[in-house]
């Protein structure tokens, strides 16, 4: 089994347990399922890290078994392939995934209801969003995909506050309108593309669901395509060109994902009413799968269109982060305006890809690395006022810097990590953004201009919150006992610090992320310009 | 594992050009970052131990400093043509993408020398100060850590080779501004003035972000700053950088110059407090008076300024002569306003933003020798005067404290007759107070002489330049005025205290009074022009001039003294009438004392603007945005609030997938060499109709299983589950429909 095999296969192992063990002593599949996504965590810095650095090419830790293989007859065979590997780019979300879980693990312990229900699913997310990221097959993607969304429905559906099940019905609406279109497009996808090396060796066309053979090659040219297939560069639908459709269907799917203004307003309900770790990897992970879609499908299969479009995805990116932070500002509830600066933040995912060129695609990777782990320290950090109030009323609280000091000094370093600190991570992510933007090719730069508007409205929603919650003398006033707001107990250190050694280190040292991406996002962006050239030349 | 950074190649990098004033040069910051991690990690357990190590500490960077300062003077090689400065300036790789590579390096030459040095210095007086101010208070080790990070972040911006880097100090300064002003986190008005001075520093922040986006799109433009040496040809530019630069490509006069040098300006006018983002300064005076000494007079304020010492010469000149303006515009409100103050500390705060216009005037006239001159003048006597104030306000708290009265410390109106019991205070206030009036000998007369003498021969060039060196001459004579008011309030008459209160004013002990002596010395004359007290000419090497005539206007010192005796006149005539201190406070007086309004401009229009447009925003979020997914929703979903997903998929699949099918497959099918025909029945039979029969059994056979093991916990989850994976199913099997459709 491959070491990209083994991260998926842990969490499904830990599932089976969490079904298995007696659900009595609850201790016991809490810690578990610590264990299991600890020992994830090691599996990747000790097996796929290495194995990764030891290779060479644009994927590595390839794992290609044939699947299923149909025969069509007349027309040839269909080929579905567990086909895994990996790239900077999923090398480095696969990271953040394998960090980000052992934490919500740990946040989970104050989950106290169907405990073993609950694990089960977590960790069956845990499995799924690791298979997003490692898939090059478009239906294994697929599969994984959907077995993302289910697990997060019923989590916040099932262990989410008082309007949870309106939350979790939005949010499987607003997904399954993308996917119900992913699939179509992947179907019509398979039927447009064939594997040379099987066409060759078997003597009949043999069409391939595989990424790679969708994408451009090293001099951009689409050589697997089938000539006037339904997604050949000539393909029509209605009378427009069936790679433009396809390229603005899967992408208001995955914009819907990261989310971007206006199909956002499913993640402030979702995070409101999801327990603190499901926020955590909503926050932190999932909302990334939207980022890697745009990039590694969006862009990645549809070049000409994503090239020719860039200044309207740039467009869409400037307009969320400047909608949400200002709609951020005037919450009165402290998590939704932390899940609306997540809007205004993944706006620049959005910027950085449309700049098309190194900077902005190692900004945009590196945005979604950043915001991930940030993220999550802010949803923690709602978690510990809400586990001892069930509160999350900004106005409620005051002086808290007085009272819980330790817990003071988490805030601020995620605070000022989200609105752009340099020192800490996301001032380089959304500076390469900003600059990869600016010059890129498509975008205009007003675009990119407005943009940094950002940062001012940043810091005006995150300083204003802070100091109403941590300046002046301490006071509470919502329904709980005030001996209640006590520091940081031993288990939010455990969660909150490793975080903010981690806000520190990649903010003083980006290299140790830009390194492992940069050779692998610089090449996918050259080669996604020179295919969208090819493509669109005359 | 992820490689730790291999350190022993990067010191191996860096040996080579690494001089030994280079080394004593990053001990400075190298000394601050300790200081704060080891007073933000240890300082509780470090007790009274952690005031002494925390001023050892800075006492160590001051000496580093000043041995680089006299390492770099002694080399011979800085003299050359082309300065070894320029040529060797250590650099190592920070991180890189792509081809877009950042550096950080530093730039080592007379100009940052000095600035270090003269930071290093006071930012030492002002610890040494500090031990004795704050020593009441149980938060000094949070006190000490946030002065390190100042400091350090501080030396950053001086020492940093690229804009890039600057802008990640300049930063920094403001997050430790914020953490100082905000000290005393219990009081509203700490809280207000620490959001004020952030927020304000990021709208100048705004304008440096887009001065660096404009740089970036140049390769190799975060190598090194730019200028001119005008020695070597005229307007020549040169870069740092190796390989293609900025300077190649037409980008001189191009729009990106513009914005460039405008970009950078806005930053400037938000960290020196310049017209119109000057607003933020008087509020930082909440923060405890040895950080207003240090940050909102001597350093972080000059900060902008230095930018522009280091930068003006890549300006283009039509924005340079703006910079005049809008000092000479600040220097002159500033100063006004500051003829209305009644908080001891408010007169000086207006007063500093009033001299940093003074710099102002000297870069955009294109004396940047003497604004630079200015600066550190200016750092001296400014941050005596606030130490002075610090000491009176500290006597009299104490006082308070021993006779258990309570009025303001801070109303200079409540004040008069201190010099009786603080003679030594007054001694040094008065030297202090000669400086910022610009009286002869003192070291204020010799900067601002040049800085006023520089406008006024740009005036003799071109006559719509009049204005500058008017407004700068008026600002100077409001300048005597209002020290010589400040002054008298605090100092002269017979006390204005309870005379229990007055009573038990004692003078300053010898902690207190030893900075305040040193900083006294370095407000005269001796140190810079022993032989030459009324005019002197600074000489920096880093600070290369467009050639512009420095002519001799003999009338020109006795203009200015006359200026400064005639303001301080009027106020001592004032002030022994006792006109002074009990100004009404309404028409013009009150415009001025609240700085013509500017604040609540802000505070009114432009924050409560954004605020609004907020507010408006999040209930169109709210009600249009969400309101019209809800809608959608509400069309799939049943009224009663109840969702069922059987239902659910049903309507989706006859009003969403089902329209959408028939259109796509009747495109499809009408294509002529590619079908789905022949494939839809096979792909159906054995693909989608076997994966989801297996799937089903799997999941009913597990479900059943489960059931067995934990009856009834289970079962609601498990049904919703399989409700949703059939869902999914469902999906697949239209997909089937779809394929047979053809």
């Amino acid at each position: 089994m491959g070491m990209l095999t083994i991260l998926i296969v842990l969490p499904l192992v830990g599932m089976l347990l969490a079904l298995v063990l007696p659900g009595k002593n609850p201790a016991v599949i809490r810690w578990m399922t610590v264990g299991v996504t600890v020992a994830q965590l090691a599996v990747f810095l000790a097996g796929v890290l290495p194995g990764y650095q030891a290779e060479a090419g644009a994927f590595r830790l390839v794992e290609q078994v044939q699947w299923i293989r149909l025969d069509l007859g007349d027309l040839g065979l269909l080929n579905i392939e567990y086909h895994l590997g990996m790239d900077g780019m999923s090398l480095v979300l696969t990271l953040l995934s394998v960090i980000i879980f052992p934490i919500a693990a740990l946040s989970s312990f104050t989950i106290k209801k169907r405990i073993k229900a609950y694990f089960a699913l977590f960790l069956l997310l845990d499995a799924s969003i690791i298979g997003v990221f490692l898939a090059l097959d478009f239906f294994l993607f697929y599969i994984f995909y959907e077995f993302m969304l289910l697990p997060m429905f019923f989590l916040i559906g099932l262990w989410g506050g008082a309007r949870r099940e309106y939350a979790a019905l939005k949010f499987f609406l607003y997904t399954l309108f993308g996917s119900v279109f992913m699939l179509l497009i992947m179907v019509g996808l398979a039927f447009s593309f064939t594997d040379p090396v099987l066409t060759e060796s078997l003597g009949r066309p043999v069409f391939t669901f595989d990424f790679l053979h969708m994408m451009g090659d090293g001099a951009g040219n689409l050589t697997n395509m089938v000539p006037d297939s339904l997604f050949s560069v000539t393909g029509e639908l209605w009378g427009i060109g069936a790679r433009d459709l396809a390229f603005w269907v899967l992408f208001i799917g995955f914009a819907i994902k990261v989310p971007s203004v206006p199909v956002h307003t499913w993640l402030p309900d979702a995070h409101v009413e999801a327990p603190t770790p499901i926020s955590v990897i909503l926050a932190g992970i999932l909302l990334k799968v939207g980022g890697y879609g745009i990039i590694r499908i969006c862009y990645g299969i549809f070049p000409e269109t994503g090239f020719a479009n860039a200044n309207i995805v740039a467009i869409i990116g400037v307009v969320s982060i400047l909608y949400a932070a200002l709609v951020a500002m005037a919450q009165k509830d402290l998590k939704s305006l932390i899940a609306y600066s997540s809007v205004s933040h993944m706006g620049f995912v959005l910027l950085g890809i449309a700049g098309l060129n190194a900077t902005g695609m190692n900004g945009a990777v590196f945005q979604m690395f950043n915001h991930g782990i940030v993220s999550a320290a802010l949803f923690l950090i709602v978690g510990v006022l809400y586990d001892r109030t069930h509160d999350r009323q900004i106005a409620n609280f005051r002086g808290l810097w007085h009272r819980a000091p330790r817990y003071t000094v988490v805030v601020i370093i995620a605070f000022f990590s989200s609105l752009g600190l340099p020192g800490l991570n996301s001032f380089v992510s959304e500076m390469l953004v900003l600059f990869g933007s600016f010059n890129g090719e498509m975008v205009m730069k007003i675009v990119p201009g407005l943009a940094v508007l950002g940062i001012l409205f940043g810091a005006v929603y995150y300083l204003r919150t802070f100091r109403k919650m941590f300046f002046g003398e301490f006071a509470y006033s919502g329904k709980e006992s005030i001996e209640k707001l006590t520091d940081l107990n031993g288990r939010e250190y455990l969660m909150l610090v490793p975080l903010c050694i981690l806000i520190v280190l990649f903010g003083i040292l980006p290299g140790l992320i830009l390194d492992l991406q940069d050779s692998s996002v610089s090449e996918l962006t050259t080669q996604i310009v020179t295919t969208a050239n090819n493509l669109m030349a005359p | 594992m992820i490689d730790p950074p291999d350190i022993a190649p990067f010191l191996e990098s860096l040996k080579p050009q690494l001089t030994t004033y280079h080394w004593f040069a990053l001990a400075v910051p190298a000394a601050y970052l300790l200081a704060f991690l080891l007073q933000g990690f240890l300082g509780r357990k470090l007790g009274k131990a952690g005031d002494f190590i925390a001023v050892s500490m800075s006492g160590a960077a001051a000496v580093f400093a000043i041995l680089a300062y006299v390492l770099f003077e002694a080399d011979s090689g800085n003299s050359a043509v082309i300065p070894t400065w320029l040529t060797n300036q250590p650099t190592v790789e920070w991180f890189s993408v792509g081809s877009f590579h950042v550096k950080i390096g530093i730039l080592y030459n007379d100009v940052s020398a000095l600035m270090l040095a003269l930071v290093g210095f006071v930012t030492f007086l002002v610890h040494w100060y500090s031990a004795e101010y704050m020593k009441e208070d149980a938060k000094r080790p949070r006190y000490w850590a946030f002065l390190g990070l100042f400091a350090f972040s501080m030396t950053g911006i001086v020492l940093a080779n690229s804009l890039f880097i600057i802008f990640i100090f300049w930063e920094l300064v403001g997050f430790s501004s914020y953490l100082l002003i905000g000290f005393w986190h219990s009081k509203e008005v700490s809280a207000r003035a620490s959001q004020k001075a952030f927020l304000v520093n990021r709208i100048g922040d705004v304008g440096f972000v887009i001065a660096l986006m404009v740089l970036a799109m140049y390769p190799d433009s975060f190598n090194g700053l730019f200028g001119e040496i005008s020695n070597l040809t005229p307007r020549r530019y040169y870069s740092f950088s190796e390989g293609p630069s900025i300077l190649e490509g037409g980008f001189f006069d191009s729009w990106q110059h513009y914005t460039v040098a405008i970009g950078l300006i806005t930053g400037v006018l938000s960290k020196s407090a310049q017209f119109p983002l000057q607003v933020w300064l008087p509020d930082a005076m909440a923060g405890p008076t040895p950080v207003s000494s240090l940050l909102h007079a001597a350093t972080m304020v000059a900060a902008g300024v230095y930018l522009l010492v280091r930068t003006v010469s890549f300006f283009p000149p039509e924005v340079q002569i703006a910079l005049a303006f809008i000092g000479a515009l600040t220097a002159l409100l500033a100063a006004l306003s500051a003829l209305r103050q009644t908080d001891i500390k408010a007169v000086l705060a207006y007063s500093t933003i009033s001299q940093l216009g003074f710099m102002l005037i000297g870069i955009g006239v294109g004396r940047t020798d003497f604004a630079f001159f200015h600066l550190i003048t200016h750092a001296f006597f400014k941050c005596g005067l606030f130490l002075t104030a610090g000491a009176v306000i500290h006597q009299i708290h104490t006082a308070q404290h021993h006779s258990g009265s309570h009025f303001d410390a801070q109303d200079i109106r409540l004040m008069g007759g201190m010099g009786k019991k603080m003679r030594l205070t007054l001694v040094v206030y008065l030297i202090f107070g000669a400086a910022l009036a610009g009286l002869p000998l003192s070291a204020g007369f010799l900067s601002k002489d040049g800085i006023l003498l520089g406008s006024t021969l740009l005036f003799q060039g071109s006559v719509i330049y009049w204005l500058v060196p008017v407004m700068g001459m008026l600002a100077s004579l409001l300048t005597a005025f209002y020290i010589a008011r400040h002054g008298w309030l605090i100092f002269a008459g017979s006390s204005r205290m309870e005379p229990p209160t007055f009573d038990q004013i004692r003078r300053v002990n010898w902690k207190m009074a030893i900075p305040l002596a040193v900083l006294a010395l370095f407000s005269l004359w001796i140190l810079y022009s022993p032989t030459h007290p009324f005019h002197f000419e600074p000489h920096f090497q880093g600070i290369q001039l467009p050639g512009m005539p420095m002519a001799e206007l003999p009338w020109f010192p006795w203009a200015l003294t006359g200026l400064a005796l005639a303001g301080i006149g009027g106020a001592v005539l004032l002030g022994r009438n006792g006109r002074l201190g009990n100004e009404p406070n309404r028409g013009l007086g009150k415009l001025l004392k609240n700085h013509f309004g500017l604040d609540a401009l802000y505070e009114n229009y432009i924050a409560g603007g954004l605020l609004r447009i907020a507010s408006g925003l999040a209930l169109f979020d709210k009600k249009v945005v969400d309101g019209l997914v809800n809608a959608v929703g509400s069309a799939v979903v049943r009224d009663d609030g109840k969702w069922n997903l059987a239902q659910l998929s049903d309507q989706l699949d006859h009003d969403v997938i089902d329209a959408a099918v028939d259109e796509v497959a009747e495109q499809v099918y009408h294509r002529p060499k590619w079908s789905l025909s022949g494939i839809s029945e096979i792909f159906d039979r054995r693909v989608i109709d076997a994966a989801v029969n297996a799937l089903a059994r799997g999941v009913m056979a597990t479900g059943q299983r489960l059931r067995r093991v934990q009856a009834g916990n289970l079962q609601r989850y498990l049904i919703l589950t399989l409700i949703g994976i059939l869902a999914l199913l469902a999906a697949l099997i239209y997909f089937g429909e779809f394929a047979k459709f053809s």
